[in-house]
């Protein structure tokens, strides 16, 4: 006896679109560009949902002794703010730029697994959504973005919010699962033929190295979260130490995902300034092969250095030496990237868009976040500043002035690509000044309030503290400004949007594959491909007298 | 505090290892004709195995040193056997076309079987020496508890260790193979290492972690190898033994990786083939 019943399926399962316009046609899309869109605009959604949470912390803190909230909330506040960031607005951003970009990179008209595309977006959206209806479900999560055992625990978070949280993250974590997948099938297996791998553009690159990442990593963070969940719902106890648990296991599973997940984070923004670089400072890049190899070092690094984010839980001397010689190593690729792009910019002619200024601001505040990280690999300052504001003020380089600039430099980049419109320039500087100018107002400072001793997370502070006073206010004021460089951006892409489509197929002049398509390129990407013999095509075509050495 | 005198101690140094090693690199001067890096691959070599079988290094597993084995693993499994095949000429009979031994000839014949036997030496040899310590000091090591009369003591250390270093050049063999052609593709060559990594960052995960495991005595000073020119207390020892597997152990194959990708990304596919057309010609 057969172990199925074979059912018969009907020729029409799926509604068909029959139009090229209306909801349906996004909704049931499976086109990466319409994906990919429909990803970043996700994580503008949540940009400025998570923006207006930030706004309400530091308005809590600007002043000593200050009420303006509840502590319940607050906590609610930190903690949305903090996963939203991450979960709902960096990786739907990274995504949904490489959804949208990889296939026209590789010359490819799909990606490799389109419905897997759909639904990896889909589980993002839902995931982000369960996390915010908990708001209206008893509680949001309060128990931090990294979300500790045992505080997340029933005896400890006894609202549904910490349930909101794990289930929200399983969905996404499956959700990015999904999209790593498909990157990495994508660049193996629908590149144009002429593309070796040793000729992919540095972002495509980064991507296909990201992919191996997300594969290895969230598992991980998936299967803390479905113990976490059995805990929580069926009364085991995987990271309760009352009952025989431990909750260290919870913090080795969770940063053994969260040390490569900042670098899931970093990588493609990595991508992005390589090729803002080249293009704005008409050079190739300087040392393509050392970016790409310290990306593959970066990636195996990753996985080795998680325990410098618990020096403070109490191992020895031993295991928190080799783990900061581990992490101080990890610093020299990354640092090699930042020589590399120096170098593409010396002797170039540069072109000072804003593209090219954000990643420049990207280039200067991103050292800065990995020099304050080098200085938490030494085990004694770690064990001073560990959960000071230091540690805020160190992440938010990694994430805003590194990542998030990135982002920012893609998308003024592509824009035109995407949309066929041009943002506005002078707009576009207003946005970047007056970003870059709050994000160092707000964050530089939380650096000496660190040291001063500031911890994170606390709901207020006495008003006798002079200087912790002073200093919040600053950062609250950097953060306004940040607030009006975000509506600036806004109002810049309302206005923008409501333009004809203008913009030609290579605007900046650049080298590859994507440029050769229409602004903004048709349902079909190409129809025929350009022949590739080295990594800057475009280039080749168009200096037929002086081509890049061939590769293939 | 570190005892000194243990290294400098004449007794301590194989005067018959000295001997054996420069009649060995001698005969490779004489014998082989290669290039300078060859020569300082071999020279590097043959002092690695010096050190690992008669340098008073050697003769610290005598106070049950678990890090100090495993440090010998590393040498002789991991770093010794690239060298090794670095200074081997590819005219050598072994590599050549004229050696007729089939499964030599295709990476592909050989490369998973070579890597599950490093992989099963790497943690048998490991557990192996563990437990020869353990059957010495009376001490478990890593969860292993054997008794002075075990038959684990049997076992020639210096066999597990000569196993380790067999198993060792296998390994590198698909990667290094001194003849180019003979070796597997450069992205196949950095997953093959990649998966190596994974393996010893499992072991040296499960050993330094599993240390803290033990009973509290472990830690205690009472307990420390306190004779020993290098005093650990068994706890430390463990952590280390694991900690040096899992970090320049990793660290060792990403630096590999990454020198295979570097004159990857330059090269060309025609370009190749020319010079391989060329150089048969």
């Amino acid at each position: 006896m057969s172990l199925f019943i074979n059912i018969q399926e009907g020729e029409d399962q799926l509604p068909e679109v029959t139009s090229d316009k209306g909801r349906l046609l996004w909704i049931s899309s499976v086109d990466h560009k319409q994906l990919g869109i429909m990803y970043l605009w996700l994580a503008l959604f949540f940009f400025i949902i998570g923006g207006l949470e930030a706004m309400l912390i530091r308005a809590q803190l600007a002043v000593g002794d200050n009420d303006l909230i509840s502590p319940e909330f607050y906590n609610q506040l930190f903690t949305m703010h903090g996963t939203t960031m991450i979960f709902l607005v960096l990786m739907p951003a990274l995504i949904g730029l490489a959804t949208y970009l990889i296939p026209l990179m590789i010359g490819a008209n799909e990606m490799a697994f389109p419905r897997l595309n759909a639904f990896s977006f889909w589980m993002t959206c839902l995931g982000g959504f369960l996390m915010y209806f908990s708001f209206f479900a008893g509680g949001a999560p309060d128990a931090g973005w990294f979300n500790y055992a045992p505080l997340s625990e029933s005896n400890y978070s006894s609202t549904q919010g910490v349930d909101y949280y794990l289930v929200g993250l399983i969905l996404t974590g499956m959700g990015s699962i999904g999209a790593g997948l498909n990157f990495v099938t994508t660049i193996l297996t629908l590149r144009s033929p002429d593309i070796k791998l040793n000729m992919l553009p540095l972002f495509a690159w980064m991507i296909f190295i990201n992919g191996f990442l997300i594969l290895a990593a969230f598992p991980l963070l998936n299967a803390g979260l479905f113990m976490m969940l059995i805990d929580r719902q069926f009364d085991a106890h995987f990271f309760i130490p009352s009952s025989g648990g431990s909750a260290i296991l919870w913090q080795h599973f969770f940063w053994s995902f969260g040390h490569p997940e900042v670098y899931i984070l970093a990588l493609p923004a990595f991508g992005i300034i390589s090729e803002v670089i080249p293009v704005f400072s008409r050079n190739k890049i300087f040392g393509y092969k050392f970016v790409a190899a310290s990306t593959v070092a970066i990636a195996l690094l990753a996985f080795g250095v998680w325990v410098h984010h618990m020096f403070a839980v109490g191992m020895t001397n031993t295991v928190n030496g080799f783990f900061a010689a581990s992490s101080m190593l990890i610093g020299i690729p990354t640092g090699v990237k930042v020589i590399n792009w120096i170098g593409t910019l010396y002797k170039g002619s540069i072109r000072m868009t804003v593209s090219m200024m954000f990643a420049v601001a990207f280039l200067i505040d991103f050292t800065i976040g990995g020099l304050s990280g080098a200085s938490f690999a030494i085990v004694p300052i770690d064990w001073q500043l560990t959960d000071t504001y230091y540690v805020v003020a160190h992440i938010h380089y990694v994430f805003l002035g590194g990542t998030a600039f990135g982002i920012f430099a893609g998308i003024y980049y592509w824009f035109p690509k995407i949309s066929g419109r041009f943002l506005s320039e002078k707009l576009g500087k207003w946005h970047l000044w007056l970003f870059v100018i709050g994000f160092n107002f707000t964050f530089l400072v939380q650096h000496v309030l660190g040291i001063l001793g500031m911890p994170r997370r606390i709901y207020t502070y006495p008003s006798r503290f002079g200087s912790w006073e002073i200093f919040n206010m600053i950062s609250t004021l950097g953060a306004v400004m940040m607030f009006v460089a975000i509506a600036v951006f806004l109002w810049n892409l309302f206005i923008t949007l409501k333009k004809p489509r203008t913009a030609p197929k290579n605007p900046w002049e650049a080298w590859t594959l994507e440029w050769a398509t229409n602004s903004p390129p048709d349902l079909k990407n190409f129809e025929e491909v350009p022949r590739v013999h080295s990594r800057r095509p475009l280039w080749d075509l168009a200096n037929p007298d002086n081509p890049d050495k061939r590769l293939n | 505090m570190i005892n000194t005198d243990f290294f400098i101690t004449p007794d301590n140094w194989s005067f018959a290892g000295i001997i054996l090693s420069v009649l060995v690199i001698a005969a490779y001067l004489l014998f082989l004709k290669t290039k300078t890096s060859q020569k300082a691959y071999f020279i590097v070599t043959v002092i690695l195995l010096y050190v690992s079988f008669g340098s008073p290094i050697a003769l610290l597993r005598d106070y049950g040193l678990h890090s100090l084995t495993m440090l010998q693993h590393i040498v002789l499994l991991m770093i010794a056997p690239i060298l090794f095949l670095k200074s081997i000429p590819s005219n050598t009979i072994l590599f050549s076309e004229k050696f007729k031994l089939n499964i030599l000839q295709q990476p592909k014949n050989y490369y998973l079987m070579f890597w599950w036997l490093s992989a099963v030496m790497m943690w048998g040899g490991h557990f192996l020496s563990a437990g020869i310590l353990s059957a010495e000091t009376g001490t478990s090591i890593c969860g292993i508890t054997a008794t002075k009369d075990s038959w684990i003591t049997a076992i020639p250390e210096s066999l597990i260790l000569s196993l380790l270093f067999i198993a060792g050049i296998l390994f590198a063999l698909p990667v290094f193979n001194p003849v180019k052609s003979k070796r597997l593709a450069p992205l196949k060559s950095v997953i093959y290492l990649f998966t190596a990594c994974v393996s010893c960052s499992l072991l040296g995960l499960y050993v330094a972690f599993s240390a803290s495991t033990d009973t509290l005595n472990s830690s205690l000073t009472a307990f420390t190898t306190l004779r020993s020119p290098v005093p650990l207390t068994l706890r430390a020892d463990q952590e280390l033994a694991g900690m040096l597997m899992w970090v320049p152990g990793c660290i060792l194959y990403v630096l590999a990786s990454v020198s295979i990708l570097l004159s990857w990304y330059e090269e060309n596919p025609v370009e190749k083939s020319e010079t391989a057309i060329h150089t048969a010609k």
